[in-house]
């Protein structure tokens, strides 16, 4: 095929080609909106239905700790024998046919004792409102889970920090005390603080948290300094003259934010879960008051009797866990660079 | 080149890591070498010989082992007050190797250009502040929207120029560049260098330039130091040392330079180093002046050797 055909055939002359449009002023023009760290991150946290669910529910629970027990007409300790060991009963639910009353036989115990009041998760064997105790027992859960995460902030992030920034033979004495740390069982430490105390509580708990609680948040932030302060931006800022102040708060630590909230976020959980477990073996919290954990375990007597007691209290603290979970899990995909698209 | 100031001078310089450890690296090894004021310095060497760290040592991001750099008359290394410092940082500044580690990617772009002018106090109010950041961003050939500009919204070039404009953020009159064309393709490359040369005749800058592509170091540097294995075993003017290689590591590393010549790269001969060439049992190489400029490390057998092969 000569040249003169080729053309012909497709049909391309000088006419149809127009120079193109370039102004190097607009080459390096990003179109792209700009979005900052966390917006993309929380864009992506909402994308993932499990953390999106874990959300909600974590916002209901807290919802319910923080309100239910101020508009509640109980108190948390308030007994009324007459009332004790009733079911379940709550207003428009009970035409359902469930918490209307009825106990697992269907006998109705409020109409037999005429009680004309409602008690929505039921009474315990002392008559105290069920309802008011769980939410009570979940404020002294997420306090507890509160205290958890100040403790790995405050003191696992600052002396991991310390240990990974300025290395050498400090970083090798407080890894050795870690260690150290890491080799006393949690439970030994509750124990020998119910024994300075008196008395197990609120109190003991956290301050055994306070001794070992923070020891796996400061591995990962001592990880992370180690990885960072090599990193070329932070040598980049050191050969402009930063002072340390200035490198680790404007350069380490907003990249290690990401790590830290994630484990904060798995921190809470488990404490909220050692608490409960304390709480049921009799370590954790006294009577009147009520975590969820003494109150699984109160009801754990009567289950087969009365399952409505350990059934609610139970429900709430696996959720509460469940969601934090969630969303942590949700956090840690969220804020890990690598899944940025 | 004699008449010229030399602005930093590295006497003896020694780098080991794990000193007394049992595992001792010589990371630089005793290298002496001046560096004259308006002039750009390459360093080539094999991965490993030691350039970054000899650039890294020269701003005191380590601590030398042994040995002085002195610029301006003045030692970098010792014992310094925080004034004296900051001095000397905002004289010497660094471009690294890697344009995605080298900015932080929590910080906007007008917070990682102004670091240094925050650190030294340089703008008065914000308004100057951004003033110097926008100007800066147009020195290097950016826009004033960039500013607010997360770094992972650039390409490599753009952030090789966002690291380029952080170091003249506080005017300096020594820039050490760490191999910062390394990790660019090659037409970015270009970019840079020229940009790199640019600012070199209008600023009057000073450039240590790290490199291993040597075609690229030839079209920039005046003068080329080459390593290997943390001692500088060739230093010469850049049209010499690619003309007249003496040192047969030299040699080696000119012959692996690949041209866009299919009949010449099919008679290429790659020529090997061999060390044991050299025999050093009965003294230690030191450098010696082959010819005006021109350094060689060799022994004094070696030192007559190549004045007669090359009859200087």
């Amino acid at each position: 095929m000569d040249k003169a055909q080729n053309e012909k055939q497709l049909k391309i002359n000088p006419e149809l080609f127009q120079p193109a449009e370039y102004d190097p002023s607009k080459v390096e023009v990003i179109t792209r909106p700009s979005l900052t760290f966390w917006k993309d991150a929380s864009r992506r946290l909402l994308q993932n239905r499990g953390a999106t669910f874990g959300l909600i529910l974590l916002t209901i629970i807290l919802c319910f700790a923080l309100f239910a027990p101020i508009f509640s007409s109980y108190k948390y300790s308030d007994q009324n024998l007459r009332h004790a060991k009733l079911p379940p009963k709550m207003p428009y639910i009970e035409k359902l046919g469930v918490m209307d009353g009825k106990d697992k036989d269907g006998f109705d115990w409020y109409a037999t004792k005429k009680v004309d009041k409602y008690y929505y998760f039921g009474t315990d064997d002392l008559g105290r409102d069920q309802w008011t105790r769980i939410w009570t027992g979940a404020r002294i859960s997420l306090l507890i889970g509160l205290i958890a995460a100040s403790v790995d902030l405050l003191i696992g992030v600052m002396y991991g920090g310390i240990s990974g920034y300025y290395g050498g033979r400090l970083d090798t004495i407080m890894q050795r005390l870690v260690e150290v740390l890491m080799g006393v069982p949690y439970l030994i430490v509750v124990i020998l603080f119910i024994l300075l105390f008196e008395e197990p509580g609120v109190l003991t708990i956290s301050l055994a948290m306070v001794v070992t609680g923070w020891v796996s948040m400061s591995r990962v932030v001592r990880g992370q300094i180690l990885k960072l302060k090599n990193q070329e931006y932070v040598l980049a800022s050191r050969t402009l003259g930063s002072p340390d102040g200035r490198l680790i708060f404007k350069h380490l630590l907003p990249n290690v934010m990401g790590p830290i909230i994630v484990m904060t976020m798995f921190t809470i959980p488990s404490a909220i879960f050692a608490e409960a477990f304390l709480s049921f073996i009799g370590l954790g919290i006294k009577p009147p008051l009520a975590s969820l954990g003494s109150l699984v375990s109160d009801g754990y007597k009567s289950i087969r009797t009365y399952p409505h007691l350990m059934m609610y209290p139970a429900l709430v603290i696996s959720s509460l866990i469940l969601s934090f979970n969630l969303v942590a899990d949700g956090l840690r995909d969220a804020l890990d660079p690598k899944m940025r698209k | 080149m004699e008449n010229k100031k030399v602005l930093v001078e590295v006497k003896n310089l020694k780098q080991y890591f794990n000193v007394g450890k049992g595992n001792t690296v010589k990371a630089i090894d005793d290298i002496t070498f001046d560096i004259y004021k308006g002039e750009t310095f390459g360093l080539v060497g094999e991965s490993g010989s030691g350039k970054s760290t000899t650039g890294r040592t020269i701003i005191r991001l380590y601590d030398a082992t042994s040995g002085n750099v002195i610029y301006n008359g003045e030692d970098v290394h010792g014992k310094k007050s925080r004034a004296q410092l900051k001095d000397l940082n905002r004289k010497i500044q660094m471009i690294f190797q890697d344009p995605y580690a080298s900015l932080n990617p929590r910080m906007t772009v007008a917070d990682i250009i102004a670091e240094g002018i925050d650190i030294h106090g340089l703008a008065k109010s914000k308004e100057e502040r951004m003033k110097m950041v926008y100007d800066l961003l147009e020195t290097v050939g950016l826009n004033r929207e960039h500013a607010s500009r997360y770094p992972h919204e650039f390409s490599g070039g753009q952030r090789q120029r966002i690291g380029i404009a952080r170091a003249l953020a506080v005017q300096p009159e020594f820039i050490i560049a760490d191999e910062p064309i390394s990790a660019l393709d090659v037409s970015i490359q270009a970019q840079v260098v020229n940009l790199m040369k640019k600012l070199q005749k209008e600023k009057g800058l000073t450039y240590l330039f790290i490199a291993h592509d040597l075609s690229m170091v030839k079209y920039i540097s005046d003068r080329i130091g080459v390593m290997h294995r943390g001692r500088i075993v060739e230093l010469a003017n850049s049209d010499d040392l690619y003309a007249n290689p003496i040192h047969p590591y030299t040699k080696s590393l000119l012959s692996a330079i690949p041209l866009p010549d299919p009949n010449y790269e099919r008679n290429r001969k790659r020529v090997v180093y061999d060390p044991t060439v050299h025999d050093y049992s009965k003294e230690e190489p030191v450098l010696r002046e082959v010819k005006e400029g021109h350094w060689v490390l060799c022994s004094e057998d070696e030192f007559s050797k190549y004045k007669d092969e090359y009859k200087f």
